[in-house]
């Protein structure tokens, strides 16, 4: 069976140290390198392609966002794992934005990496469980909000035509309406919906059961 | 020998009137005078003798030609040059020429072609002074750029092109061109009366003369020509009968009577004047008002601006000094020149005075108003400094006024002399001395006062650099802790585990420090979190303000209004107080929306250019009334606006508050980024 090829960045030796054991001790798992700035991390993977990369979200150097924004586009085989001490939302959701599949925080012990390494690598994502619950609890609030937000009979027609993939000419046309006004009743959905595209309004209408 | 005599006057009359236009001391008053006196003498031939309308007429023509440019070309007070002196002295010379055989010759002169062709001169003459006056009042208007000046040239242009026009358009032109006049010359003459109010109206409404000063001055100036009028008259007759001379030389005996005469001039004015002046104000002038406005404002004087104003342009006005300065002392004590009206900007070297100096020295001493003369005469022998020596040897000073407060100089003012024919009386004087008094008490709180405010200020800005600092301290507290103190727990914790997997036997003690050493991370964490913004020096601002609008949304209940995030994206390339700062100002406005605005929809937006970051937050809340200065609000503990104002102002931006009851808030912060995003 192939290892798992696996590059280490972070820039405290303690942690690599703590890092490095654990993964010897795994068999199917090969670190490869180690990094201590961003910089670092971005030339080792350009040389030694891994098939993961475990990223500390503090080191110094360019942003890690950057980093791994820069990854998809010059290495794409390789899965981005953040590893923080942090789990506030803009860690997480810039993280996520940027393209990581994993987010394994510190204070869980190191067999959540090892986890989280596996998970990436067939392609799934992995977080540690206090960032699960935030993701839960965000869609959860939001989706009260929504229910909560009561629609117009008009709007909730808009919506479900949005949902069925047509563009605001046609809605325009089968409500007999301006095709400004639709526009206007569109961006006010966006507001109340709390969404920022037209795929979003239209997942969010799938999720609340509107467009059949 | 009639002409010979005629020819004499002329010339007398002309080398006296060079002389004087070129001598630079004596006034236009006087030469006109002069001349004034001299025609005078000569008209008294044609008033014995029983001249006819058309003569004096003429006469006066002559005269009027070099009167009315001279007159436009001083109008805006422009100095006379050199060579405009010696164009006006032939001008007038000229004019003597012409109208001198007008004023002897009786019955030989008239009906000759030699008549004729002198009242054709005569005329051109006046042609040609209304054209290069026109000339001049152009070049005055292109030229010199008060609005006063220009709207006093246009109100003079206009009045006399309405006053003129119709007795040329309608009498003159169609005579001349051998058709009846229009409308007859009783009309069109007494359209002429327009010019002479104009300039009356042009001078009063823009106050180029006082009333007062002028109407001193025509009073004086009538007493004088009355006395010389009857002192020629009298003198003329009583040589005719002592002597027996004939007619012929009453002129050359009047001329030697002008030369002696104006020997005595410039004394009979002032002594006239002084008259007129006692006559018609009993020495009062309206000091009494002046004073006490002066004393009045001189008490509640705080700042140097208005001391400046009120001394320079109010007090020096009502002294009708013709220049004045005022210097102030600072705090090294050197007196530095605060401001001046009528000097030359070369007249200054520096426009400082040594507070130690002879001159200071003197004035501190003499503690009241020092004429000029005595000043000189005492400091002629000191040995001054270069700058002393520059300001002693100003000219047209009249007063020293020392400014003393608390036994010490606070400052030195300058009164300039008088205009021509104007003085200081003993009254003047006291007044100075009283003022002067007041303006040193006024000089000692202006220094006062500017001392507490730059107190103040530096207060402030200690204040403010304190807490910038305290702010940077944080930041780098944060930093601190989070890229030392706790990845190095979190080593010393897979370490442990490590350990953990080794030693089976002490496993649990093991665990325990690692929940220990897990705690104590949490704990730091807090501290990290209250300490700076989360994630905004790794991800920037733009990440940041979603990420905490993302956590409102997590942690808020159904109820919570909807948030509108339109923000420019920018990286990490703000500079770190900058971020700080938009990110605590967005924080806290939402903040505030989202605990008293009871708002549905709040709407955050970010718009970063190169030069300058705006953030706005807006809410659709109930809103409230804004005082006019944020500062109100903090008595009624509402400090979180004005933390806003505070932060946004060291950052050396401007903060906005918008909002009206029942309307919503927005609340506006633009920062100046110079450049560097």
């Amino acid at each position: 069976m192939d290892q798992i090829r696996v590059l280490l960045a972070d820039d405290h030796p303690l942690v690599r140290a703590g890092i490095r054991s654990t993964l010897m001790a795994e068999q199917d798992l090969a670190l490869v390198g180690e990094a201590a700035t961003g910089d670092e991390a971005r030339r080792l993977c350009a040389e030694l392609c891994p098939d993961v990369l475990l990223l500390d979200l503090s080191m110094p150097g360019p942003p890690p966002a950057e980093t791994v924004a820069y990854l998809r586009e010059h290495c794409p085989q390789a899965k981005v794992v953040a590893l923080t001490a942090y789990d506030d939302d803009v860690y997480i959701h810039s993280l996520i934005e940027a393209g990581a599949m994993g987010y394994v925080l510190k204070d869980e012990a190191a067999a959540a990496v090892v986890r989280a390494i596996r998970a990436v690598h067939q392609g799934d994502t992995w977080f540690s469980r206090p960032v699960i619950e935030k993701l839960a609890q965000l869609e959860t609030a939001k989706a009260a909000r929504n229910e909560s937000l009561g629609l117009t009979e008009r709007e909730r027609r808009i919506l479900r035509l949005i949902a069925l993939g047509q563009d605001n000419a046609s809605i325009a046309a089968e409500l007999s309406l301006a095709e400004q006004t639709v526009r206007n009743y569109v961006s006010h959905l966006y507001a109340k919906l709390d969404v920022s595209s037209r795929t979003e309004a239209a997942l969010w209408a799938r999720r609340h059961g509107l467009a059949e | 020998m009639l002409d010979l005599a005629a020819v004499l006057v002329a010339a007398c009359f002309w080398s006296v009137g060079l002389a004087l236009c070129l001598a630079d001391q004596l006034g236009v008053t006087l030469v006109f005078f002069l001349l004034a006196a001299s025609a005078a003498a000569a008209g008294k031939v044609s008033i014995l003798g029983g001249a006819t309308g058309a003569r004096l007429f003429h006469i006066l023509l002559a005269w009027l030609a070099p009167v009315t440019f001279h007159f436009h070309h001083t109008l805006l007070t422009r100095p006379l040059s050199r060579a405009d002196r010696i164009l006006l002295a032939l001008w007038y010379g000229l004019a003597a020429v012409c109208s001198s055989p007008l004023i002897l010759m009786s019955a030989a002169l008239q009906q000759t072609e030699w008549l004729l062709i002198l009242e054709r001169s005569i005329y051109l003459g006046l042609a040609f002074s209304l054209a290069l006056t026109a000339l001049v009042l152009i070049h005055d208007f292109r030229h010199h750029l008060s609005p006063v000046a220009h709207r006093h040239i246009r109100l003079i242009a206009f009045g006399n092109v309405i006053a003129i026009a119709p007795l040329i358009l309608l009498s003159l032109l169609p005579q001349a061109l051998g058709a009846p006049a229009y409308l007859p010359f009783e009309l069109t003459v007494l359209c002429l009366l327009i010019s002479p109010l104009t300039y009356g109206f042009s001078f009063f409404r823009h106050r180029l003369v006082r009333t007062e000063v002028a109407l001193n001055r025509m009073a004086g100036y009538f007493l004088l020509i009355t006395l010389l009028l009857s002192v020629y008259l009298s003198a003329g007759v009583l040589v005719h009968r002592l002597t027996g001379l004939p007619e012929s030389y009453w002129p050359l005996a009047s001329t030697l009577f002008d030369v002696g005469l104006l020997l005595l001039f410039a004394r009979l004015q002032r002594g006239l004047q002084q008259l007129t002046h006692w006559a018609l104000y009993g020495n009062e002038f309206n000091y009494i008002n002046m004073v006490g406005r002066v004393a009045e404002s001189l008490s509640h004087t705080l700042d140097r601006e208005m001391l400046r104003r009120l001394l320079l342009n109010e007090l020096a006005s009502a002294m009708r000094a013709s220049r004045s300065a005022l210097f102030l002392k600072e705090h090294d004590d050197t007196l530095i020149l605060l401001g001046a009206s009528g000097f030359e900007r070369q007249d200054w070297a520096g426009g400082q005075l040594p507070g130690d100096g002879h001159l200071a020295a003197y004035l501190e001493s003499a503690g009241k108003p020092v004429p000029d003369a005595h000043l000189r005469r005492a400091l002629a022998e000191a040995r001054l400094q270069p700058q002393e020596r520059v300001l002693c040897s100003l000219p047209g000073i009249a007063f020293w006024l020392p400014l003393i407060s608390s036994g010490a100089l606070q400052g030195l003012l300058l009164m300039g002399a008088r205009s021509a024919g104007d003085y200081y009386t003993a009254e003047d004087e006291r007044i100075l001395a009283t003022l002067a008094h007041q303006s040193g008490v006024a000089a000692y709180n202006v220094r006062l006062t500017e001392q507490f405010r730059a107190g103040r200020q530096e207060l402030a800005r200690a204040h403010q650099q304190l807490l910038i600092g305290r702010e940077q301290e944080r930041r780098e507290l944060a930093h601190e802790l989070h890229d030392d103190a706790v990845q190095q727990l979190l080593g010393i914790n897979y370490q442990l585990a490590g350990f953990g997997n080794v030693a089976q036997g002490n496993s649990t003690s093991l665990q325990i420090i690692q929940q220990e050493v897990l705690s104590v991370i949490t704990q730091l964490r807090r501290v990290i979190g209250d300490l700076r913004p989360a994630g905004l020096e790794e991800f920037g601002l733009t990440s940041a303000l979603k990420g905490y609008v993302t956590r409102l949304q997590r942690e808020g209940g159904p109820e919570l209004p909807v948030i509108e995030l339109d923000v420019d994206k920018v990286g990490t390339t703000l500079l770190p107080s900058t971020a700080i700062c938009l990110f605590r100002v967005a924080q806290e406005g939402l903040r505030n929306s989202l605990k008293h605005a009871q708002a549905h929809h709040i709407k955050l937006k970010l718009r970063v250019s190169p030069s300058e970051a705006i953030l706005s937050v807006r809410d659709d809340g109930r809103g409230f009334c804004v005082p006019a200065r944020l500062s109100e609000l903090a008595q009624a503990d509402h400090f979180g606006l004005l933390g806003m104002a505070e932060r946004v102002s060291w950052a050396g931006g401007q903060f906005v508050v918008h909002s009206r009851p029942g309307l919503g808030t927005e609340i506006t912060s633009r920062i100046p980024l110079n450049g560097m995003r």
